[in-house]
């Protein structure tokens, strides 16, 4: 198929659609309103259903049933409706249930502004809900990477049986690139045989999060923990860029920043002033074991973020603290400049020097 | 500031496209079409051809990329450019400025319309019917055929149709601007050249000129496509992309 322009947000919810993702539930909100949109006139055409919920909670609570009877199904949304959420995804990853939810950030926090914004990376990582769990969460960095990750993200949810999340900035869901859309292989995954999908014949399977038996949400706690435990060791993703010679700093970013950056490292090395980029694709689990490597080299490193560095936590574990980790970021909607975060670059780099 | 010479690397056959002129201009079509990029660069032409210019920003579909990121450039460039107020520029709400009402009954200089994508970006203009004056008034359909749902003539005619019957207008030409960002080929261009010569085929308005990036001047034959040519430079820029002019950022 010839490559077609497409905004974000539409690219998703057509990738949505050729992954199997055929129930898709969603109430608006800027800036993801076009995937509900696209879908609302696209699941007919291919069979699939469409619902617009009464509220974010409604919504990821039929997500929560849907899941329960074993169909794909996704939903999408942004920075305060991914909020309403919450309740709902701890039960879906309680109950062990797969499902996608794709959240285009915009500014926060409160309701804060339609423009582009990294400020979820805590709610998207670190829980959001409550109890111990945790998603698997992909960062995509161009439309076509979007589009990629959306059959991963089903598989994924289905073979650990748990929620997936892609988290993308405004930028992500609203900017026009080339995409092509190309058939992924998986290995056949495992039968739902979970699914309160009919009993005819059997005992009736029940989706519940409720245990009165502190034995048993201990043994379910556990096994959640070992299930993160092997993503940690299987799913982690990442890009690196520029690494493959010597590099005095060392970015960290994710998503349209770690675009931003890339831009940064061309001019920084027109000016002879060599610097790397690591790109987390997942956020959890967290790059950390090529993150703790990439950094020796480097005199020290940059996370470079749309929020007030929630990613710094993250890089400083990696690396055990045994670099210097800085900070570079605009905030409430405002997108850095290549030149701006060159600057910096070069700012700490003449810092280091005690020459400023 | 505004230079009054024309600028004979800007455009190919220039007069045959400045007789389609008209005084006001509006520019529609589908969804990602290139519209904003046609409509900023078009008024910057004209601007410089030494015309006096209002660019109105129409668009309440869009939030990001529309013609107000770029507000303060075009200023600087002699254009009035008609946005909702600074504290409401990012709002999310459809906000039509009273001002636009003016400007379209203003006699002098031309105005050039940026309309928001597909019909219901189409929409916005019956709240100003009445006001559009039919033989003062040029309604071109921007057409990229590497948009999904440019994909034969036919879907560009059901587009036409369905945008003039929102909107009001009745389109008089077809601006090509088939693209695919920084992917374009000489061969995407001819693409959409023959797309939206078979759109006329069928009954469907004509060419009035086509729009490619400056970049790629040098790779294809621009006078042998037998209409007349615009020459872009992108000002709808991302943010890690170069070019363009500086602190768009802190244009919000």
């Amino acid at each position: 198929m010839a490559k077609v322009l497409m905004k974000g947000n539409e690219a998703i919810a057509e990738s949505g659609i050729r992954a199997g993702g055929l129930c898709y539930f969603c109430y608006p909100i800027t800036p993801q309103s076009e995937v509900a949109e696209y879908l609302s006139r696209r699941m007919p055409e291919v069979g699939g259903a469409f619902l617009q919920g009464e509220s974010e909670v409604a919504v990821s609570n039929m997500l929560y049933g849907a899941a329960g009877a074993g169909v794909r199904c996704w939903t999408t949304s942004s920075s305060p409706g991914i909020s309403l959420m919450m309740e709902a995804l701890s039960y879906i990853a309680a109950a062990e249930l797969p499902c996608v939810i794709v959240n285009i950030v915009r500014a926060g926090p409160g309701l804060g502004g339609i423009l582009p914004s990294q400020g979820d990376y805590r709610q998207a990582v670190k829980g959001g809900g409550h109890g111990d769990y945790r998603c698997l969460v992909y960062a995509p960095s161009s439309v076509q990477e979007a589009v990629d990750l959306m059959p991963l993200a089903f598989d994924r949810a289905d073979r650990y049986r748990n929620p997936v999340l892609i988290i993308g900035d405004g930028m992500i869901g609203q900017m026009m690139e080339p995409v092509e859309f190309r058939e992924q292989e998986f290995p056949s995954l495992p039968e739902k045989n979970w699914a309160t999908d009919g009993c005819k014949g059997r005992k009736p399977n029940v989706v519940n999060s409720l245990y009165l038996n502190p034995v048993e949400e201990e043994q379910l706690n556990r096994k959640l923990g070992e299930k993160y435990a092997r993503m940690e060791r299987d799913e982690v993703m990442f890009e690196e860029f520029n690494t493959g010679k010597p590099y005095r700093a060392l970015f960290v970013a994710y998503g349209t920043t770690a675009r931003i950056c890339k831009t940064a490292i061309k001019k920084l090395a027109e000016e002879g002033i060599d610097v790397a980029l690591l790109r987390p694709i997942t956020l959890f689990p967290f790059p950390s074991e090529r993150l703790n490597e990439l950094a020796e080299p480097a005199e020290f490193l940059l996370s470079v973020e749309m929020s007030m560095g929630q990613m710094l936590e993250d890089i400083r574990l990696a690396t055990c603290c045994r670099k210097p980790v800085h900070f570079y970021g605009r905030q409430g909607g405002l997108v850095p400049s290549p030149e701006e975060v060159a600057d910096e670059v070069k700012r700490l780099l003449g810092s280091a020097k005690g020459d400023r | 500031m505004v230079s009054t010479r024309r600028h004979e690397g800007d455009w190919v056959h220039a007069d045959r496209l400045l007789a389609s002129l008209r005084r006001v201009v509006v520019f529609c079509g589908g969804f990602g079409t290139g519209k904003t990029e046609v409509a900023v660069n078009f008024a910057l032409l004209l601007a410089r051809d030494g015309r006096r210019v209002r660019l109105a920003d129409l668009d309440i579909v869009n939030l990001y990329f529309r013609s107000r990121e770029v507000r303060r450039y075009l200023r600087d460039m002699g254009i009035e450019v008609l946005v909702p107020e600074e504290r409401l520029v990012n709002a999310d709400m459809p906000v039509i400025l009273p001002e636009v009402r003016g400007a379209l009954e203003h006699p002098d200089g031309n105005l050039v319309l940026d309309l928001g994508g597909d019909p219901s970006g189409a929409r916005v203009m019956a709240s100003l019917a009445g006001l559009v004056p039919p033989e003062e008034t040029a309604t071109w359909l921007v057409v990229n055929s590497r948009r999904p749902e440019s994909e034969s003539a036919d879907a560009v005619l059901r587009m036409l149709a369905s945008i003039e019957s929102a909107s009001g207008l009745r389109i008089t030409g077809l601006v090509v601007n088939s693209h695919l960002a920084d992917e374009t080929t000489p061969a995407i261009i001819e693409e959409g050249v023959r797309l939206a010569a078979a759109v006329h085929g069928a009954g469907g308005p004509g060419i009035i000129f086509v729009a490619m990036e400056r970049r790629l001047a040098g790779e294809i034959d621009a006078g042998a496509l037998g209409y007349p040519v615009i020459f872009l430079q992108r000002e709808m820029l991302k943010p890690w992309e170069t070019g363009g002019h500086p602190a768009r950022a802190d244009e919000h």
